[in-house]
């Protein structure tokens, strides 16, 4: 019984998805690639075309080796490696044998060459200034997860990132079902939330770490891709900031947070730098917050990665179910 | 006072207005707990800080007859921060008990060597730039040390560029006695400092043991500075600037100077902290950063005044009298080069490859390694020209405040304009450069660009410079990721673009220098001496400041603001080829060249593939051999 309900859901999201992708937007690269055999995708430095799909792909931003991994596909290089192991915590395995190119600033030129790669994924916000010379080595695709324009989508902007990467290395089929699965888990994280009897649906979603001045907290503004996957599931993010933040966060100090004491507090934070048990943890402010002293706080991890794409919202969502019902 | 403190308190993230704060902070809650775990503390310790500052500033300026004395100029800050670094990262448990102790050493060991190295005279303008180069030193050590051990070192972000943000009661329960204690005895010094400050001849046939109270008024200073650096962070310009509000408001006698500085260190710092809360509200703006905005132009106008009223103070260029052969110091130069050169192109930190013709090698390590040599050999020339002008072995340009104003002005055109590409950055640099360069020439133009005079504004621009760096910083936010790399200088991903627009920058000011280095080397025998052999002292300083704030400029435009190279290697090729200006330019390009390939070549291979900073590199040899020769400028 459970089982067929389950695929009945399945078949009812996957026709929604269907429809939703065919809107997007994407027809005409689409029509386009079908027409030549050639595969464009499409970024914010233009379209790029490539003869045939690609098959060693360099991504200098941790968001699109996900997108990788997720339809099964292995980098052949990728930037900042150790640290993405620190922050990132998926399903998909990096493989060892992936190569680090240097870090996500400034990757190294040489390096990224040596592997003649076929694609360079890189991303608007560190890799504008350096097209020019990505683009000498390998056709260059830049996104960018953060627009200017306030109204824009940011979930749907991953959802079709991470759906033209998928195109270009010829997994479109794999990527339905990537989503098809998220989806799925967005309706299983309702219901456990739904049932989970909490206290309130309100939450603020925060990371923390020790920042140039002081312990800095960022909380996540409804505009920001977690916060619309925290909606998603039928949670409230209560932070509405006071102007456009281009990342999807405001910066916070222990006394910022006073406003949202009634909501539940969910948090990220590295273990080495954990700022709620060292420099919080005899503070008057912070111990008298209601989520503290009522207990409504939840770590989630310092591996959940808020900035990914379809596999760290599932590892999201498994850190948030799992936390809120067990407490 | 009174009033500043009110507005300190209602100052944070939460709001709430004021009648609700007078009135809740006297019932337990929220707000009384907002108000005494968070802002009273942060008010209390800048009041402490600032007036711990002020005080110890004052009683160094008695002590050393010198208007420009300051924890800060001094580069006790400096030398006191460096050490809590160190300790943090080397001895982490010993700091965690004895922040202060540690703090207490730095401070002891760079106020020695400033006295050590400035002479016993502690003539002012000697003394501040000694100062000035001593904390160029340590903090350079510091920000090496920082990304070297980055892990051990970030909660350490706190201190650097002094922060008032308390957590909790400790560092004003920490700070508060021993600044007290320290306070009380500066209290009681004022007597015997009176006496001093009447000349140490009449204070000793007055009966006065004049030693030990120079002595002891030395570890009230050093006491205090070591105790505020120990919890707020180094923070300038209060010790310098809170003494002289009080006596230009015509206070005499030390136990007054000493309670108004106390008092006006507090508001300053205080109205700081308020200031750099107005600007980018619910965001922390260091307020050492705040202070120095404030400060810079003080400093300037202070230096102005002093430069006018004391003894000019050229110093030696040093140099060799026994000059090496020319062809033989530059075979060996060259050959060096050729060596690195050929390293630099052959190894990419894992791999090794003779084949420089190879697209890889031939599209990004050949135009990189090139841009280097070129860049190094400008900013070395740009130094020779600048220090022969201000007869001044410690200028370049970074001392002038050029590279400084350059980074401001770069910034400010991001913050300005957020959209505008990272490429157009060197734009504002050359607004800012010129800006800086404007300041010096209209500062200077009256007192004929007295050297010293020049070298103090420089001091006071560059200060300036790099305190509107850091607060557009923070007012630009995460945008400035690919800003703060091209910030510390860098020359990496240097296209065959950037080797065609540094040789034309080359060609284009390497005739005006070397056109320049015969009225150079007349200046050499002295400003009337020049003078008499018909040479215009004034025009030609106009000119060799200008060719040599643009040829660093256009340095900074290619790889942004890398220091040192323009002030290590005219020295270094001073010791070998003697003071005569062609040869000079000659062999410290090619030194200069030298040691920017090589920074970039290890900067390259050192945590391969990642890249290290080349400007950072730089730093780290420059340092030692700069601190060598301070040493031998005795």
């Amino acid at each position: 019984m459970k089982k067929s309900l389950k695929s009945l859901l399945f078949l009812a999201l996957f026709a929604v998805l269907l429809v939703g992708c065919s809107s997007k937007g994407e027809d005409k690269a689409e029509d386009k690639g079908k027409a030549e055999e050639n595969i464009t995708i499409t970024g914010v430095n233009g379209e790029v075309t490539l003869k045939e799909p690609a098959k060693k792909v360099v991504v200098l931003e941790w968001t699109y080796a996900e997108d990788l991994l997720a339809v099964g596909v292995q980098p052949i290089g990728m930037a900042d490696i150790e640290e993405y192991n620190n922050w990132v915590n998926i399903d998909a395995e990096l493989s060892k044998d992936v190569a680090d190119v240097g870090g996500r600033q400034e990757p190294n030129l040489e390096a990224i060459a040596a592997l003649e790669p076929d694609l360079i994924i890189g991303t608007s916000f560190r890799h504008d200034g350096m097209i020019a010379d990505l683009e000498k080595i390998a056709p260059t695709v830049i996104f960018n997860p953060y627009p200017e324009d306030e109204k824009m989508d940011l979930y749907q902007e991953m959802i079709t990132t991470f759906n033209e990467i998928a195109k270009v290395v010829d997994k479109k089929d794999e990527a339905k079902q990537v989503l098809a699965d998220l989806d799925e888990k967005y309706e299983e994280a309702k219901t456990t939330i739904d049932n989970a009897g909490l206290k309130t649906k309100d939450v603020v979603l925060t990371l923390a770490y020790t920042g140039p001045q002081a312990p800095e907290i960022r909380v996540f503004t409804p505009n920001s891709m977690a916060s619309i996957m925290l909606e998603k599931i039928g949670l409230n993010n209560i932070h509405i900031p006071d102007q456009f933040e281009l990342y999807g966060s405001s910066t916070y100090n222990v006394e910022g947070l006073a406003k949202y004491e009634d909501a539940n507090y969910l948090y990220i934070v590295q273990d080495e730098d954990n700022i709620y048990e060292k420099q919080l943890k005899d503070n008057a402010v912070w111990k008298n917050l209601n989520f503290v002293k009522e207990d409504r706080l939840y770590d989630l991890g310092g591996d959940t990665w808020l900035y990914g794409g379809p596999l760290s919202a599932e590892t999201l969502l498994n850190k948030i179910t799992s936390t809120m019902v067990s407490k | 006072m009174v009033l500043l403190s009110f507005v300190h308190l209602t100052q944070g993230q939460a709001d709430y207005t004021v009648t609700q704060l007078v009135k809740e902070v006297w019932t337990e809650g929220r707000v009384q707990d907002i108000v005494l775990s968070l802002r009273l503390p942060r008010l209390i310790i800048g009041i402490l800080a600032g007036g711990a500052l002020a005080v110890a500033g004052a009683v160094l300026q008695t002590l050393t007859n010198n208007p420009l004395a300051s924890a800060s100029t001094l580069g006790i800050n400096a030398g006191a921060y460096f050490f809590v670094v160190v300790s943090m990262i080397f001895f982490p448990s010993l700091l965690g008990n004895f922040p202060f102790i540690v703090a207490l050493v730095g401070a002891v060991l760079s106020s020695v060597l400033v006295v050590m190295l400035a002479g016993k005279q502690m003539e002012p303008v000697r003394v501040a730039l000694t100062g000035m180069i001593i904390s160029l030193l340590f903090a350079s050590m510091t920000g090496s040390l920082q990304l070297l051990f980055e892990n051990q070192t970030n909660g350490l972000f706190l201190w650097g560029s002094g922060t008032l943000v308390q957590l909790n009661w400790d560092g004003v329960s920490f700070a508060g006695p021993v600044i007290i204690v320290f306070f009380i005895l500066a209290l009681v010094l004022a007597k015997p400092l009176d006496t001093l400050s009447l000349g140490e001849d009449i204070a000793s046939s007055l009966g006065q043991n004049v030693r030990f109270v120079k002595l002891l008024a030395w570890a009230v200073a050093i006491v205090l500075a070591a105790a505020t650096v120990s919890v707020v962070g180094p923070i300038g310009f209060i010790g310098l600037m809170a003494p002289h509000i009080v006596r230009m408001l015509g206070v005499r006698g030390h136990l007054n100077i000493l309670l108004q500085s106390f008092l006006w260190g507090s508001v300053m710092l205080i109205g700081a902290d308020v200031l750099g809360r107005l600007i980018q509200p619910g965001q922390e703006v260091p307020v050492g950063a705040m202070t120095a905005l404030i400060g810079g132009p003080w400093l300037l106008y202070l230096a102005w005044k002093t430069a006018k009223t004391h003894s000019r103070g050229d110093r030696q260029m040093g140099g060799t009298l026994k000059p090496v052969k020319l062809s033989v110091v530059i075979a060996i130069v060259v050959a060096l080069l050729l060596v690195i050169i050929s390293l630099a192109l052959s190894f990419n930190g894992t791999a090794w490859t003779t084949e420089w013709l190879k697209p890889v090698v031939w599209n990004f390590r050949v135009p990189r390694v090139l841009t280097a040599f070129i860049v190094g050999v400008m900013l070395a020339i740009a130094g020779v020209l600048l220090q022969g002008v201000l007869r001044n072995p410690l200028a370049d340009a970074s001392i002038l405040g050029v590279t400084s104003m350059g980074g401001a002005g770069a910034m400010m055109l991001l913050v300005l304009f957020p959209a505008i590409p990272v490429n157009y950055m060197p734009l504002g640099a050359v607004v800012g450069a010129a800006i800086a360069l404007g300041i010096i020439l209209g500062t200077s133009w009256k007192n004929n660009f007295q050297p010293m005079l020049v070298a103090l504004m420089g001091i006071a621009i560059s200060a300036f410079g790099s305190a509107a760096t850091q607060v557009l910083v923070v007012k630009a936010k995460l945008a400035v990721a690919a800003a703060l790399v091209w910030l510390s200088g860098s020359t990496y991903a240097k296209g065959w673009e950037d080797v065609q627009l540094a040789v034309l920058l080359f060609a284009l000011f390497i005739g005006p220098a070397i056109y320049l280095t015969r009225s150079l080397d007349t200046l050499t025998f002295g400003d009337d001496v020049a003078a008499g052999l018909g040479l215009s002292v004034k025009s030609t300083r106009v000119w060799a400041l200008i060719v040599g704030v643009a040829i660093s400029t256009a340095a900074v435009s290619i790889v942004g603001t890398i220091g040192f190279v323009g002030l290590v290697a005219p020295h270094i090729a001073r010791r070998l080829v003697g003071f005569r200006h062609l040869p000079l330019i000659v062999v410290s390009g090619l030194l200069g060249g030298l040691l920017l390939v090589t920074a970039d070549f290890v900067g390259r291979i050192l945590i391969a593939p990642k890249d290290i900073p080349s400007g950072l590199i730089v730093a780290l040899i420059g340092t030692p051999y700069l601190l060598y020769l301070l040493r031998k400028m005795k």
